[in-house]
This record gives C-alpha cells, structure tokens and sequence, in this order.
C-alpha cells in the first residue's frame, strides 16, 4: 500500500523575499506536496505572517478559495492597537474554525512571559489548538509552564535540525501533549524517538515550497520502525492532534 | 515501476549501490540527539542500505586536527572496509599538512578534508597549496565546505588551479550556490559535488542534473547531524531519471574511487 501523507509545515503566498525559482503559489506548492502522496496540508501564508495582525491571517482563505487541500494554520500575532486584542482572537479563531496556531515570539515580536499571554492559550486550551512552536525560540521552562498549565492544546516543536533549541527528550518525558516534527534530523533520530517515546511522538512536515518535501517524506519511508508507526509519523498522528479524519 | 513509485510503496530496487560520500564521526559541539560514533554508523548504514560511507572527523575539523584523524583512521581500519576516510588539513598548520596526509594514508583512506569555514581560512589562501600541490600530482579526492555562493566561486579558482585534484564542492553551495555549482560540475573535468544538508532545498538536486552533469552528483549525508534516510530520500522520491539516481547515490563515487589515489 502507498505511504500518504498530511504535512504540518508548509507556506505560500507571495513572498516579501523570495528565494531563487521557487514556485510559492498555491498551485505550485500543491504540485510540489502531492508529487509525493502528501494528501492534505497545513499551511502559512507568507503575506499573514508578515503583517502584523491576527486577523490578517484570514488573506490565506481569499488565496485557498474552495481548495480542501489546504488547511489554514494561523500565524498568532498580537496588535496591540486594537483595544481587546485577545477577545477579537478568540473570535477569529471561533468563526475561522482554526485547528492550527503557529506561534514564533521572536519573529512576531511577543513574549512567552507577558502577562496577558496565559489569556490566549485559555482560548487555545478551550478549542484544543495544536500549537506549532520553533525549538530556537522558547525555552524548556516555559514550555512545562504551559503544558503544565494546558492540558488540550498539542504542542508541535519544528525548526529542530541537529541543534534543537529546547531539551524535547525531558518534554517528551514529562508530557504527553507535546511532540516533534520530522526536522529533527540526527542520524537514527526518528527510530530513538520512538523507542523512547512512541511513534505518536513525531508528526511529518515537509517545509515546503523551500526544502524539498522528498527529503523528510523519505526519511519517514526509509526509517527502520513498523510500518504502522511510519503511518502514525506520516499523517495519523496530527488527525488524532486535529480531532479528525482529515483525509 | 520506477524508483519513485517503488519508494512510495516502501520497495528499495534490488542491486542498488548506495555509497555515502560525506559523513563525519564525531559530533560536534552544539549538536544533541546524536550517536557520532563508528559503530552506530555502521549500524544504522545496515538499516537504510549504504554499503560504505567516507568520514572525516568532527574532532580534526573544529579541534585537534592529529587526534581527530586519529579517530578517523581507527573507525576505518576498524569496519571491515564499511568506513572509508578523509585526512583533515589544518590550513593553521600548513608546514604540517603533506607529513598529516603521509602519515594517514593507508588502506581505506581515500581523500582529503579542508574546512574553510571551521579554519577561518579561505579555501585559497596560501596555506592551502602545500595540500592541493599534493592532492594535484596524486589525483586525489578533495571534499571541500563550500555553503554559499561566494564560497562556490572562491572554489572555482582552487579548481582551475588544480586541475588534477578531483574537488567535491560539498553541499554544492546550498541555496545562493548550487546554480554556479551546476555550471562548475558541467564546465570542469576535476569538478564534483555532493547534495547533503539538513534541510534539502527545493530545486537544487534537478537543477544540477539538468544543468550541470549527474555524472559529477555525488550522494552525502552529513551523518550524523543529518540522518542518510534524508539525502537518501530526497533522491529516491525526486522526479530525475532512474539513471541520474542510480549514478548519484553510489555509481559515481565508486568510479571516482577506482580513479583516485592518495
């Protein structure tokens, strides 16, 4: 039987600086995802992510149109302009149905410690949000702060390479809502994983339009685990994070 | 079926050589979650199918040079011809670097390893020559760190300076590089490059076999920061002829090791 895949990590949208001949259109990246029986897609957009408001996410559905392919992943930014910021998120994220919060502190220019951020992860906690989270920009402390705290929300650690930023083996340890994606990339790392942890531990992203998708899609194909676990990897585990079947 | 379709049911095709031109033992400083040592690669190469990998030291690239490669020459000469070597050269000490490759030539070692960026030392800098006059009159392999286009075109003198040296650009220049790289590996006899980085870029492995030479590609992995599953993969999975993968995962290096001498 084929592999198939749901990737957590993927962009589009029109670029602020694009990289080489890169193809970041929506039909292009689609292309580039299901070439490899990549099914459905979490995605950013590149144009949200650099505009400074929450609600400004809702521009990815304008580009998605009626293409199930993709699935929105909102990127969490906070204008402090707006009066009632956290109230106008949690409506968005009611009315917008969105599964998917990526939250960079250090590219959208929040703080994991300011006092009012415990207000959004209750809304998150209250919709069972699946968090994505870069290593390189949140500490271990405050990572068991929130899962601590928050007990519906999944947490996804990405942007690992072989110099992760936060101790995932003590996360992984100590909590059961928190996990890592296939760019955790060390020699045998995806088999210790899960002979530590599980195969529920990992999820497949694929980084695309930038990083090719073969890459990590393989690694999952080539790992020397069960053939159920290399499934859990590719696409069930982040519908059990999801609440559904998305395929 | 083709590779692609095989690799998507989970099928590796019978017979396939697959040589890894660009691992290291050792880990280096900074990096978690990994087994840098030999018999966790020997290990793990059983798993994905690698039949030898070529290593440098991590040690002789950011520390000790002697020691590194000692370490080097023990994972060789222990791995029943599984781990091949490189001799890392310490362009700091270049009164030492032909006594280094001399004293670390020997059955298994197949090459040279120089890391500019690691040494602070521009790939062609005086202190090299020593080291590439050597490689030069012996045809010997080369595997040189090159991560940007600046880097790629440094690199392009040192090949055009040696033309007798087989130079691999290793990660072919990444993103900002890999289009020069395409038009060394096709212009330059001596020329080569390997494909390994954590995260493989989009495009660059098909625009090298389109617009360079996939007789020149070379499989690498960078294990083990970067497990071989990932450069493995990104081959298998990728829209190139079954032809160009077969070369690059393991039938050009082959042909360059029967062609090569340290």
């Amino acid at each position: 039987m084929e592999f198939k895949f749901i990737d957590c990590m993927c962009s589009l949208g029109k670029k602020h600086i694009p990289v080489g001949n890169i193809d970041y259109s929506k039909d292009g990246v689609k292309k580039m995802l299901q070439s490899i029986n990549v099914k459905r897609a979490f995605c950013t957009h590149y144009g949200a992510m650099a505009s400074g408001e929450f609600s400004n996410n809702r521009i990815i559905n304008k580009t998605l149109g009626n293409d199930s392919f993709f699935i929105p992943s909102y990127t969490f930014m906070i204008n402090y302009a707006e009066e009632n910021p956290c109230d106008n998120f949690e409506k968005i994220m009611v009315e917008d149905k969105v599964k998917m919060v990526n939250m960079n502190p250090l590219t959208h220019k929040f703080s994991m410690d300011m006092y009012e951020i415990s207000d959004y992860f209750d809304v998150m906690d209250k919709l069972k949000t699946v968090i994505t989270i870069p290593s390189t920009s949140v500490t271990t402390g405050k990572l068991s702060e929130i899962l601590d705290t928050y007990k519906n929300i999944n947490i996804i650690i990405t942007n690992i390479s072989f110099s992760s930023g936060v101790d995932y083996n003590k996360l992984m340890k100590d909590y059961k809502n928190i996990c890592v994606d296939t760019s955790f990339i060390p020699l045998n790392g995806i088999e210790e994983i899960v002979d530590k942890y599980g195969s529920q531990r990992i999820v497949f992203s694929s980084y695309a339009p930038e990083t090719a998708p073969e890459g990590f899609a393989g690694r999952v194909i080539l790992s020397s685990i069960k053939r159920e676990d290399k499934d859990n990897i590719a696409y069930k585990n982040i519908c059990k994070m999801a609440g559904e079947d998305l395929i | 079926m083709n590779f692609k379709e095989m690799m998507l049911k989970g099928i590796l095709p019978d017979n396939l050589q697959v040589l890894d031109a660009h691992g290291h033992i050792g880990i280096f400083p900074g990096t978690v979650g990994c087994d840098g040592g030999y018999k966790k690669l020997i290990e793990v190469m059983d798993k994905r199918g690698i039949l030898k990998t070529a290593v440098s030291s991590t040690y002789s690239i950011t520390g000790d040079y002697i020691a590194g490669n000692n370490d080097m020459l023990e994972a060789v000469s222990n791995s029943q011809g599984r781990i091949l070597g490189y001799v890392t050269v310490n362009p700091n000490y270049p009164e030492d670097s032909v006594n280094e490759i001399k004293r670390c030539t020997g059955e298994g070692v197949i090459g040279i390893k120089i890391h500019p960026t690691h040494s602070k030392t521009p790939v062609n800098h005086e202190n090299y020559k020593p080291c590439f006059s050597y490689a030069n009159e012996r045809g010997a392999i080369v595997l040189v760190h090159v991560y940007s286009l600046d880097a790629v075109k440094e690199i392009e003198k040192t090949i055009v300076a040696w033309p007798n040296a087989k130079i691999i650009i290793a990660h072919s220049g990444t993103e900002s590089g890999y289009a020069l790289t395409a038009e060394l590996i096709k212009k330059y006899e001596n020329a080569y490059c390997d494909i390994c980085m954590g995260y493989p870029r989009a495009n660059l492995l098909e625009h090298l076999v389109k617009y360079g030479d996939d007789n020149k590609i070379l499989f690498g992995s960078d294990t083990p920061l970067t497990d071989p599953g990932t450069s493995f993969g990104r081959i298998m999975l990728s829209d190139i002829p079954d032809s160009s993968k077969e070369k690059i995962l393991g039938l050009n290096f082959i042909k360059m090791l029967e062609n090569c001498s340290l």
